[in-house]
């Protein structure tokens, strides 16, 4: 049951990676170009999911936005792991009043979830990829640092610790000895879990045009074109949802997979 | 640590959450090349002009002086004025609040009304089909972005049975009728989703429950597992429901932002979209200040209710201090 | 007819149904006390709760339980908990968690009238506060407003005792009701129980791991290891002539201040290597 949901969400991912890096070689048509004499048609063939409002090929677009998601997912998720760990261990070693500025700085952050964040940026900079992926990934740094810190401390007061800090082991060393591989399990579930946020986040955003803009194509700002034919041409409201939604569930699935596969205690008695 | 004490120093993080915050919204609408004299006056202008504007936004100052003038004036109630056409910050926020404060609390009552009951049968029926199902819904309910939800709302309500509008708004004094029926498919949209993902977090609250052994107590007194739960479990999962529900609240308004773009209402979502296209940084500036306020204060009451939960909140009188067997 | 009429019992868990209970028979008349021995996992507590129908879900049961006439194995829930708490009451082993933490102790204890008379709040306050006083706890008014945090264990265990007792019931189960008390209070603990049982004639079915503790409540005594029953007789018995290998070592190690000064302490091993050998 457990070992099927975590190949469940190992399967969804790898259908999103293939498709994104397919896609950087071959699309069915032109992901970008307007076509005008083909508009809005439905699905059947050559164009299997039919064409939007641009007279572009739906597929192709659904395939160039995976790239989009994964890039944004893999370069948020990146900078708050990169940033949130270290000040996660940071906290959890040191204790004190360290600890309570890093968890403070991050309690006023988390007031700011992604949306507010993105909206600040692209008021400044004009909404684009960058100012989404930033805002995804700043937001996501507290998430970070709190299970850092959580496995820190737990690390911190094991006996191995003890020894390591009686054989005179800098904290430098046990950070880097200790601490970082005994706390990479809990980092990688929670980088799985945020994935699926960001996906989210990401999708949100370019629904709301404050991510990437047009014509590069995203599952999110497909949606925002669709909304506009949903009398006329209601399927092409479902094909980026269920996208966003199967790549959404893939990450979820493989986080609690991962979880359950890396804690044995947290399995079900048989 | 004494009551008086905890409130004090919960207080004292709210303040310094509070300007912790306004000072990065600050900084991230300040600490720019692109001001807002150039956006005005477009790439063209010539530099004299620039620096007239400047000066006569008062943007030609030191940064400090211009925070502290802007912390100034919300702490009177001014959240300043539109550089575009002047408006008020707060003219302009105070109308549209009631639309947002109505699709928060419809979202966060709604999800609680699915979830609850929901997340007790999957704890209660884990080993059996229903909560089997209720566990693999809520797993899909949490990967459904909450504008899609809302467009396939709208295409079953509005577009194919035509029951329900697809957009717009009608204030609650001018027509309840309309007002309700305009609220119906958003708030639902946000209920849904966001109940999602507390059903997670009630079932192992409830799951937690049935292993602890006031459980079994009440069960070897003569309650029925159901009843036991309710008479016993809902007070105890609360106290850990309320630490979620507290987290829960920045994505339910986040939710509200987008839900009101999906259905065209007039909230402070649509305000913060429509000025950022227009990059009216003054009153995207007051209005996510605002949001982010409202976050920090509720949070801080979260933190209180503990108090209003939890017996062993209010008083720390240990056994030692109760006196043993006389 | 007895009380109490335990048939062939099995109980084991899981998937793979690994055995906890196998085989298990005693019976229990009105009013007599029965004590049941052995180590963490020899099925004690696994009997106990298979007489009130409170084992988890995984359990798989066989055999017949059979308590004042009802068949307990196979009941629904709602029929085991018209029982329960009137019937058969339950006194658990940890009294610093077997209360709800949210609400205050007299309440709880009152729980037990209005679910089973629909007793009335007034009335039922002053049978709290008059069993409240009879398992000892001074200022039971203060105490019935108490929240469970405010007591210290003792207090708690005869609060729980106060609610296993109120709506006088049959038998009474104890699992290791002791166990997680002071020496002191344990005594204290168990002379009140053996008090107000003594008052309302109830039935006992006593659960532990100390045979001292078990003699100063019961005068029958089971001996279970792994899931079965080794030995029964009366605690006299047992004391001065134990047959299985296993109570012969519970004895000793009962029996430890008799020990000579120096001397290395007996242990339950040492009794089965003298079994093997001899």
């Amino acid at each position: 049951m457990k070992r099927a949901q975590l190949f469940a969400g190992l399967a969804l991912v790898a259908l999103v990676v293939v498709t994104a890096v397919v896609s950087l070689f071959w699309t069915p048509f032109d992901p970008i170009r307007v076509v005008p004499g083909q508009r809005l048609l439905g699905p059947g063939w050559p164009h299997l999911l039919g064409t939007d409002g641009f007279g572009i090929d739906i597929a192709s677009r659904l395939m160039v936005g995976a790239r989009t998601v994964l890039t944004v997912g893999i370069i948020s998720v990146g900078l708050a792991a990169v940033v949130g760990v270290p000040l996660g261990m940071l906290a959890g070693q040191n204790g004190g009043w360290v600890d309570e500025v890093v968890m403070r700085v991050g309690d006023v952050v988390y007031a700011f979830p992604a949306l507010l964040l993105a909206i600040l940026l692209a008021s400044v900079f004009g909404a684009s990829t960058v100012t989404a992926m930033v805002a995804i990934g700043v937001a996501s740094i507290p998430a970070f640092a709190r299970v850092a810190r959580a496995g820190t401390l737990q690390v911190m007061a094991s006996d191995f610790v003890l020894a390591a800090r009686a054989s005179g082991t800098s904290r430098w060393g046990i950070a880097r000895r200790h601490v970082l591989p005994n706390i990479a399990p809990v980092v990688g579930v929670q980088a799985s879990v945020g994935f699926a946020l960001a996906i989210l986040a990401e999708a949100a955003l370019s629904y709301l045009g404050l991510a990437t803009p047009r014509p590069t194509p995203t599952w999110g700002n497909m949606l925002r074109d669709a909304q506009q034919f949903l009398f006329v041409a209601p399927l092409q409201a479902l094909w980026p949802g269920l996208a966003i939604a199967l790549a959404v569930l893939g990450f979820n699935l493989l986080g609690d997979g991962l979880r359950d596969y890396l804690d044995p205690r947290l399995r079900e008695v048989p | 640590m004494n009551l008086a004490l905890r409130v004090g120093r919960r207080l004292g993080v709210f303040v310094v959450s509070l300007l912790g915050a306004s000072l990065l919204i600050f900084l991230v609408t300040h600490a720019l090349p692109g001001d807002v004299a150039q956006v005005l006056l477009g790439t063209d202008a010539t530099p004299e002009a620039l620096a007239q504007l400047r000066a006569q936004l008062g943007l030609d100052r030191p940064l400090p002086v211009q925070y502290l003038e802007w912390i100034g004036g919300m702490l009177t109630g001014d959240f300043g004025h539109s550089h575009l056409n002047g408006q008020s910050v707060l003219a302009l926020l105070v109308p549209r609040i009631a639309v947002t404060l109505w699709l928060v609390l419809f979202g966060l009552v709604g999800s609680l009304l699915i979830a609850l009951p929901a997340g007790m049968v999957a704890a209660l029926k884990r080993r059996s089909w229903p909560g089997f199902t209720i566990s693999a819904a809520a797993q899909v309910g949490m990967a459904i972005p909450v504008f899609w939800g809302g467009i396939l709302l709208v295409l079953v309500f509005s577009v194919w049975l035509r029951w329900l509008p697809a957009n717009g708004y009608v204030p609650l004094l001018k027509n309840p009728g309309q007002w309700a029926s305009h609220l119906v498919l958003p708030a639902i949209t946000l209920a849904a989703v966001q109940a999602a993902v507390l059903i997670r977090y009630v079932r192992s609250a409830f799951l937690e429950v049935l292993d602890e052994d006031y459980y079994r107590t009440a069960r070897s007194i003569g309650w029925t597992p159901m009843r036991a739960l309710f008479r016993h479990g809902v007070r105890n999962a609360a106290i850990s429901l309320v630490t979620v529900l507290g987290l829960q609240l920045s994505s339910v308004l986040v939710g509200a932002i987008v839900v009101e773009s999906v259905f065209t209402l007039p909230g402070l979502g649509s305000l913060l979209l429509t000025s950022v296209d227009r990059r009216d940084l003054v009153v995207v500036q007051g209005t996510v200040m605002f949001l982010v306020l409202a976050v920090l204060v509720i949070s801080a009451l979260v933190d209180f209710s503990y108090v209003l939960i939890d017996p062993r909140q209010n008083s720390r009188r240990t056994a030692a201090e109760g006196g043993g067997s006389r | 007819m007895s009380l109490l009429e335990v048939r062939e019992l099995d109980v084991s868990f899981g998937r793979r149904r690994a055995p906890a209970v196998r085989g298990v028979s005693f019976s229990l008349d009105a009013g007599q006390r029965l004590g049941v021995i052995g180590e963490s996992g020899s099925g004690k507590t696994v009997t106990a709760l298979a007489v009130t129908g409170l084992l988890p879900e995984n359990a798989h049961v066989g055999g017949s339980v059979r308590l004042g006439g009802t068949e307990m194995i196979g009941l629904d829930e709602r029929g085991l908990a018209r029982l329960r708490g009137d019937t058969v009451s339950m006194v658990f082993q940890e009294p610093m968690t077997a209360l709800d933490p949210t609400m205050r102790v007299g309440r709880q204890v009152a729980e037990v009238l209005r679910l089973h008379q629909g007793a009335e709040s007034g009335p039922a306050r002053d049978r709290v506060i008059a069993m409240l006083d009879e398992v000892g706890l001074a200022d039971p008014e203060r105490v019935a407003d108490a929240f469970p945090h405010q007591l210290s264990g003792g207090q708690r265990q005869r609060a729980i005792l106060a609610m296993a007792l109120i709506n006088s019931p049959d038998l009474v189960i104890c699992d290791e009701p002791t166990t997680a008390l002071d020496v002191t209070v344990q005594a204290l603990v168990l002379a009140k129980l053996d008090e107000v049982l003594q008052a309302s004639g109830a039935a006992c079915l006593f659960i532990s791991h100390d045979l001292a503790v078990v003699s100063q409540v019961c005068d029958q005594v089971l001996v279970m290891l792994d899931g079965r029953i080794v030995e029964t007789g009366t605690v006299e018995r047992l004391f001065t002539a134990p047959e299985h290998p296993y109570t012969r070592g519970l004895v000793a190690t009962a029996q430890l201040e008799r020990a000579d000064p120096g001397q290395r302490l007996p242990t339950v091993d040492d009794f089965y290597a003298e079994a093997e050998h001899g």
